[in-house]
């Protein structure tokens, strides 16, 4: 299964990417925000997004994924410091599957990560 | 003025962002108000707060426990205060601003963070944003000192 991880900082990128090396996932792309991710979504199954990016934020990358016909469906798990109600509404309203907000343990991706696949 | 009712959300994040990131439980000391721009680590991320409440947060590490809790964070070493160092220092400052941010808007108060700025080099100096007094909280963690720096108000509380 190949996954996006789009985040401004690398050393979230590198955390969710060893996470997911180690739950058996290998193939994980790397974008820095939306208009990076934008242009590597080909082939993606599943899609891990932070909120505040430079260049495009996660909200804006939700809604260009969920206005393609061909990405309407692909799992978006946002994963964000953004924690209040208001904002995980927001996103639920922009088209994620589910919300995850930093910091979170492995364990807490490993759950989400599965939630959303047997979805 | 700082009001406590708006430090205690920081410590909690601090807390919280620590514990989770670096799974080790740092303790914390008395907090005193600053005098000065110094900040007393060698790296420091800082944030700017604005919205109904304004100011800025900054969590300032001596260089030694920032290699440390980016040992923690991510698995792998570094020698150095490297850009991959700066980064999870970032990342710890914006999940700081995050978590306080998620509770003060329960409590009706509403801002935005900024994307962090990263200050390296000993002696450095922060400068802090809006009208509040800044407040530092001393934490230990892993036998070192880092310090939490909070300056933060209403703009109705501008001295």
């Amino acid at each position: 299964m190949k996954i996006l991880t789009v985040d401004d900082s690398s050393t979230m990128r590198r955390i969710i990417k060893n996470t997911l090396n180690r739950l058996n996932y290998t193939d994980v792309v790397e974008a820095e925000h939306g208009v990076d991710a934008l242009a590597k979504m080909a082939g993606v199954e599943l899609v891990l997004t932070d909120w505040n990016m430079p260049e495009m934020d996660g909200l804006t990358f939700v809604k260009a994924l969920r206005s393609n016909p061909q990405y309407n469906d692909i799992p978006i798990i946002m994963v964000t410091t953004e924690a209040a109600k208001k904002e995980i509404l927001e996103a639920i309203k922009a088209g994620v599957t589910d919300y995850i907000v930093k910091p979170f343990t492995p364990d807490t991706l490993k759950e989400k990560i599965e939630k959303v696949l047997a979805g | 003025m700082l009001n406590v009712d708006y430090i205690n959300p920081f410590i909690a994040a601090t807390y919280q962002a620590l514990e989770v990131m670096a799974q080790s439980r740092p303790e914390r000391g008395k907090p005193f108000v600053k005098t000065d721009h110094v900040a007393k680590g060698d790296i420091s991320g800082v944030i700017g707060l604005a919205g109904e409440a304004v100011g800025s947060v900054a969590i300032t590490f001596p260089a030694s426990l920032a290699l440390k809790i980016y040992g923690l964070m991510v698995g792998e070493e570094c020698s150095d205060l490297n850009e991959e160092v700066q980064d999870a220092v970032g990342e710890i400052a914006n999940m700081i601003a995050g978590g306080a941010k998620a509770t003060l808007a329960e409590e009706g108060f509403s801002f935005r963070i900024a994307i962090p700025s990263i200050v390296v080099g000993k002696g450095h100096t922060i400068e802090h944003r809006g009208p509040g007094v800044c407040l530092v909280v001393p934490f230990t963690l892993e036998g070192e000192t880092f310090w939490l720096e909070v300056s933060f108000a209403s703009p109705d509380e501008e001295k």
